[in-house]
């Protein structure tokens, strides 16, 4: 468990998002006018213009649009874990979000490969999502 | 019919500052960098009668330029800002200016200065400062810090798409290398095999040090003046034949695909276009290599190869000395210096005035490519030595 990310204290705008990975969910923003949803938070809907935002429980359930091995530190987070596996998420509802894919050696990991949402802990009581590979993208041999 | 901007405008003046480690401000080195491409133009500043300004990461050049360069009266004067797009722009924007009478004689600097003394290249960030986003701290906690690890992933998808591989970047670092040996003004010149490139260290895998650019302090200016005057003036014209440029807005949704199929694909073949020629006709390029993968997919992009096929074909020997497509032969922002867009834009000078010495390579046509943020904004000129047919003379 790392030690805190306290820094990322929730505000006005975030708040919907991290108390949903408090609470087990990954929450996007999703538009009231054209039911279209986006990433990071927006005031105002990317495709229709629109400011009527709510924020919406999605699946946690994508794909891997692709993924990286960090190598170096760049936040106390990283400390002790590299390589750190950076990865780019489809979602089922058609957002792309930044991550880290966990629980998956960087050599098993593939574009395309069907990953959900899982959550990282932090001492300080709060929480991020991260994905992890669904079950049956891994051969046994690994993890 | 062949398109009105087609060899309308020639680059006549060139104005290289030192580079590297060089720890004088932005705007004073842009100052130089005017001076230097009038006198190589043979002009005298109040010829000028356009400045555009273009500053990198450093910021420290603005539209006060003007006052520092002493120039009084100008009739076109902005500070532009498309990322490594913008010396291209600049290039574009200064041409339609020409060709259309609001002004006759126009210089396009860029400079920046974001090395500091004692200070580790690596310790520069090229991190944006975009609109406020109240998460873009989880960006960091993330790991996607700056723009290097997104080129990275790029990388890696067309690696999982395609099959390219580590050696496939590593021809581009190489082939590069090899040019810049032949460049006095190159920063890195010692040369470099496969081995060396492998045992740099990495920075987010697939990219090991090598396949990023080096980070420069300098000054680069270019003067755009109309074809006929250019033909008066103390150096070789360099026509600008063709010209486009492509945006790509990062949608942040699934099913795009913007970092495998770029902007590029849509800036060339408007740009081939307007110099009414093909691909195929195109004797040399010069690419913005802010990574090996630019390089790679941009050639793709641009139709030297089908996509996905762009590794195997920098493999093959195409860019380096004596290959078929010589590419970044100064040595690109890889190992010569990087001065954004007018890293490529400055070699193509030399080189289509015929003035690259030893690594001088056949020059008939120059495709050049300018490239910002992750991927998403581009210019593409093409130049050459002659005019088109029919124009001038």
């Amino acid at each position: 468990m790392s030690e805190s990310i306290a820094w990322l204290e929730p505000d006005e705008h975030s708040r919907p998002f991290l108390d949903g990975a408090l609470a087990g969910e990954l929450r996007m923003q999703n538009c009231d006018a054209c039911d279209g949803w986006m990433y990071p938070v927006k005031k105002r809907c990317q495709h229709c213009g629109s400011t009527d935002l709510a924020w919406r429980a999605v699946s946690g359930r994508g794909t891997l649009y692709s993924h990286a091995c960090l190598q170096r530190v760049y936040h106390p987070r990283h400390e002790g874990r590299l390589p750190l596996m950076l990865a780019w998420i489809d979602l089922e509802e058609g957002v792309r979000m930044p991550s880290n894919l966990v629980n998956c050696n960087p050599a098993d990991a593939k574009v395309g490969m069907a990953v959900e949402v899982t959550f990282e802990q932090f001492a300080d009581g709060t929480s991020i999502p991260v994905f992890r590979p669904q079950e049956g993208e891994l051969s046994s041999s690994t993890v | 019919m062949q398109h009105p901007m087609n060899s309308a405008v020639a680059i006549t003046g060139l104005g290289l500052t030192e580079m590297g480690r060089v720890y004088r401000d932005a705007e004073d080195l842009a100052a130089e960098a005017v001076f230097l491409a009038l006198e190589d133009a043979g002009l005298h500043k109040s010829d000028l009668d356009g400045l555009l300004i273009n500053a990198g990461i450093s910021d420290g050049v603005g539209v006060p330029l003007h006052m520092t360069l002493g120039l009084q009266e100008l009739d076109l004067l902005t500070y532009m800002q498309g990322y490594g797009s913008t010396a291209g722009q600049m290039v574009q924007y200064a041409a339609m200016a020409v060709a259309n009478g609001l002004a006759t004689t126009v210089c396009c600097v860029f400079a920046d200065s974001p090395l500091k003394d004692k200070q580790r290249s690596g310790a520069v960030s090229y991190a944006r400062s975009g609109p406020p986003n109240v998460m873009a701290s989880l960006d960091t906690v993330y790991g996607f810090t700056g723009a290097l690890p997104k080129y990275a992933l790029a990388a890696q998808r067309h690696m999982d798409l395609f099959g390219t591989t580590q050696e496939h970047l590593a021809a581009v670092a190489i082939s590069q290398r090899q040019w810049a040996g032949m460049n006095p003004r190159a920063s890195k010149r010692e040369p470099l095999d496969l081995d060396a490139y492998n045992a740099s260290p990495w920075v987010v895998e697939p990219f090991h040090v090598l396949d990023c650019c080096l980070v420069s302090n300098g000054a680069v200016a270019v003067i755009v003046t109309s074809a006929e005057r250019a033909r008066d003036l103390k150096q070789p014209p360099v026509y600008l034949r063709g010209f486009a440029q492509a945006h790509n807005h990062d949608t942040g949704q699934a099913g795009h695909d913007p970092l495998v199929h770029t902007a590029g694909a849509r800036s060339a073949p408007r740009a081939l276009a307007m110099a009414d020629v093909n691909v195929s006709d195109v004797s040399q390029c010069q690419i913005y290599d802010c990574y090996t993968y630019t390089v790679i997919v941009t050639l793709e992009d641009y139709g030297f190869c089908e996509k996905g096929e762009g590794g195997p074909f920098v493999a093959d020997g195409h860019l380096g000395p004596g290959g078929a497509l010589p590419t970044n032969t100064g040595g690109g922002e890889l190992s010569s210096f990087y001065m954004w867009g007018m890293t490529p834009i400055s070699e193509a000078v030399i080189q289509g005035r015929g003035q690259g010495g030893e690594r001088q390579a056949p020059n008939d046509l120059i495709m050049v490519s300018g490239n910002g943020g992750v991927l998403a904004y581009h210019s593409t000129l093409i130049l050459s030595p002659h005019a088109a047919q029919g124009v001038g003379r």
